[in-house]
């Protein structure tokens, strides 16, 4: 197969994926942020928490159109794209589609439907219920997704017959894969904190700009203390898990990420640095001394392996672009702890709210947490090069034998038209919520 | 076991025609039922709480084909490349037409997705009809169980046919018909005075045109594909089905001559079941029947998963499916009865 659809092929997947999964990963952590509302409201009889959760249910209700829709695309595009993929592995992953459309979907959009509509009709708890529900169907939506993406990452629970076909030999084995644990923690933190970024930034502004002075103050109270504390768990334990199930299972990616090209004892962790692969070395690097040796064999003087260990037909086909994403995540990652601890200490001490310099700051933050997240995903998905399934099947034999590459370049350049239309009106539409704002709402209903 | 799943796919699409089905009538009839703003608002509250969960169930059916049969899904998604894509931009732009029209109060903006959802509609269905059609035609399937299709070629059928032909453009007319009196049926259910009018007399022209393809499609399917008559002779019962469809057809209408909306609306549901069984019926065992060689068509059984994955696909799909339906039930139910505008911004 020729490179250029591959990398056509790859594209137009990528491309895809990047732009649906903007809209869940708010989704996802809003739902729970939701919940927390509603729940507080029941707790302690506030109706305060009760206009906050109705203001973000209408926010939520415009993500989420634009996730349905951008997903029902996802399902089609293993078929369309990835023809050859999709016969050999569907008899395992498929399932997992088809239960994330079985058990997910439809209890979603009929509780977000309730969620919406039937706040008087339902009570309190009744319209708590619904916040669960809808909290609890987008997780699971999640799960059933990252259960496909482990399969790929760490494939279990399979047998292969002669002519290369893989079916499913335990059902509890591929929902249990091992790999998900970590992986679903750290992806889900990822849209909590995703969400509680967009909630603070949403009151920020409105403290900024004098307006909705009370829901603003409970907006930054409650973002900046769910945010301060997801933060922290990201790093440690939820992003170190995961770098070390990296490093125990998929060692080359692991090299390409750390940006380790020579095996050594008494790894230093690589902060900045620009991997030069015609000499095959680190350019520029500033370093921490044995701090990733540390970090991922326990022991200072512990031997990590480098992309020279490995055949070069094995190593990630871009490499810098694995580094500098994982960097970049990482990078973010702190970034984000010391901007909510800071906010934190500030709001302790009753002095945030009139720190302006600090509101621009998590006001400008918000898009932050999807940066974070494209990189992280970049790192695990290019990481996985030239795998398609890990160990099992080299990218280059997945794709459709027969759409042509003038075909798959002629549908990315039509998606990405369409997506850019539907990216600037999601926008106009969400500022314009945020403009309107949680009390003019109030008062219209 | 392979016969059971084929069966479940043929149910879980059967249900997405059946039930999206009249929201894309609906979308087609629209301009001509609803002439005004209030009376447009009208209409998409009926189709506008339920229209996601009916597209759900393709979404489903997908799912469903991919993971009991992976080979037929790989050879038909990426065989219909070009028409799949289009269907997707088309349902995307459709899916955001209901929901952001609302979005501003202004004229321009709501003609704007006005439009588009009625074209959305159209071309949504003419596909929809037109894959029926290459379903039913068959498609130049190689060696490698794989094909790629042109979107049209000669418009002639035979070995190398396009997307479009003949034959398919015949089924995809016929979509548009049936899905508009469908949608018409939904429409008068729903709604009162003017708009219920337009709905009715629309389902009642309908109902002939239907009667005439009728007449027309069962012959030039035999001239397609003569062995479809061979699981009638061979499995007698199945011929049950076609002449059920006849008196659903013959139901439709005399309760569309009695106004009896809920009938009427029954009826034409029973009509696209009675029909997709018909059809599924007659092509079964095969998943996609080859125009190049009978050797190369893609059977339930030269395309299923293993035994293990289908067996325990049962049980979590025993499972899933009873609480799919239930959610389905509770949201029809939430918004049983005629449309009552409300005044509230969140509505339609």
């Amino acid at each position: 197969m020729d490179t250029t659809i591959i990398l056509l092929d790859r594209a137009h997947f990528a491309f895809n994926i990047i732009f649906h999964y903007l809209f869940p990963q708010l989704t996802m952590g809003l739902a729970a942020l939701i919940l927390l509302f509603k729940s507080i409201a029941l707790w302690k009889h506030d109706e305060a928490y009760n206009r906050a959760a109705r203001f973000w249910i209408r926010i939520f209700a415009i993500n989420f159109v634009f996730g349905v829709v951008t997903g029902i695309p996802m399902e089609f595009l293993f078929g369309t794209n990835w023809a050859e993929f999709s016969r050999k592995t569907g008899g395992v992953i498929g399932s997992l589609l088809a239960m994330e459309g079985l058990f997910a979907f439809l209890m979603e959009s009929a509780f977000l439907g309730l969620l919406l509509f039937a706040e008087q009709r339902l009570g309190p708890r009744g319209h708590w219920f619904a916040a669960f529900m809808v909290c609890f169907g987008t997780w699971l939506s999640g799960f059933f997704i990252l259960a496909t993406n482990a399969w790929m990452q760490h494939p279990v629970a399979y047998t292969v017959s002669s002519d290369g076909v893989y079916s499913l030999n335990s059902l509890w084995g591929l929902l249990t894969n091992p790999w998900l644990f970590w992986q679903y923690l750290h992806n889900m933190n990822a849209t909590l904190i995703t969400a509680s970024f967009v909630v603070t930034a949403v009151g920020a502004y409105y403290l900024l700009a004098g307006k909705h002075l009370e829901s603003a103050r409970l907006f930054v109270r409650n973002g900046v203390t769910v945010a301060a504390i997801a933060t922290i768990l990201q790093i440690f334990p939820f992003g170190h898990g995961e770098a070390r199930q990296v490093f125990l299972h998929q060692p080359v990616k692991a090299a390409a990420m750390e940006g380790i090209f020579q095996t050594q004892k008494g790894a230093p962790l690589i902060i900045l640095g620009q991997p030069n692969m015609h000499t095959e070395t680190l350019d520029n690097p500033l370093v921490i001394p044995y701090m990733d040796s540390l970090m991922m064999t326990g022991k200072l003087d512990g031997e990590l392996q480098g992309l020279d260990d490995f055949p070069k037909e094995d190593w990630p086909d871009a490499v810098p672009l694995v580094f500098y994403s994982f960097h970049a995540m990482v990078i973010l990652g702190m970034l984000f702890v010391s901007i909510m601890l800071l906010s934190a200490w500030l709001l302790w001490r009753k002095q945030l709210f009139e720190s302006r310099w600090m509101l621009w700051v998590l006001m400008l933050s918000a898009p932050l947490p999807y940066f974070a997240t494209i990189a992280g995903w970049m790192t695990t998905e290019i990481g996985r090069q030239p795998w398609l399934v890990y160990g099992l099947m080299r990218t280059v034999e997945g794709a459709s034998p027969h759409v042509s590459s003038g075909n798959v370049l002629f549908t990315l350049l039509g998606f990405v038209l369409l997506y850019m239309l539907m990216g600037l009106l999601f926008l106009m539409l969400v500022l314009r919520l945020i403009n309107i704002g949680p009390a003019t709402i109030e008062n219209n209903s | 076991m392979e016969t059971l799943w084929f069966i479940i796919i043929g149910v879980l699409l059967t249900l997405f025609i059946v039930l999206d089905g009249f929201d894309f009538g609906t979308g087609i009839i629209y301009p001509w039922v609803a002439k005004n703003n209030t009376e447009r608002r009208t209409v998409l509250s009926g189709i506008g709480p339920i229209w996601d969960g009916n597209e759900v169930w393709l979404i489903i059916g997908g799912g469903v084909l991919f993971s009991a049969f992976p080979t037929a899904y790989a050879s038909i998604f990426s065989g219909y490349y070009l028409a799949l894509m289009l269907l997707l931009w088309l349902l995307m732009f459709r899916g955001l037409s209901m929901e952001l029209r609302s979005q501003l109060p202004n004229p321009l903006w709501h003609n704007f997705w006005d439009a588009l959802l009625v074209i959305g509609s159209v071309s949504i269905t003419l596909v929809l009809g037109v894959a029926l059609g290459n379903v039913l035609r068959g498609v130049p399937l190689e060696a490698d169980g794989f094909f790629f299709l042109p979107l049209w070629t000669d418009f002639i059928t035979g070995e190398h046919p396009g997307i479009l032909d003949w034959y398919t453009l015949l089924t995809g007319a016929f979509a548009i018909v049936l899905f508009s009196v469908h949608g018409a049926n939904f429409i008068a259910l729903k709604t009162e005075q003017a708009i219920q009018q337009r709905a009715r007399h629309i389902a009642r022209k309908g109902n002939y045109l239907i009667a005439l393809f009728m007449f027309v499609l069962p012959l030039a399917t035999h001239n397609v594909q003569p062995f479809f008559i061979q699981n009638y002779s061979v499995y007698s019962i199945g011929i049950l089905l076609p002449v059920l469809a006849g008196l659903a057809l013959l139901a439709m209408f005399v309760t569309r001559s009695k106004e009896n909306d809920l009938y009427a609306f029954a009826a034409s549901a029973a009509f696209m079941v009675l029909l997709l069984l018909s059809v599924a019926f007659s092509i079964y065992p095969n998943m996609l029947i080859a125009t190049t060689h009978s050797m190369h068509n893609l059977t339930i059984y030269n395309t299923a998963t293993s035994e293990y994955a289908l067996r325990t696909g049962l049980i979590w799909f025993s499972i899933g499916a009873p609480l799919a339906l239930l959610y389905t039930l509770y949201m029809y139910r939430s918004f049983r009865g005629k449309v009552i505008l409300s005044d509230d911004e969140e509505g339609y």
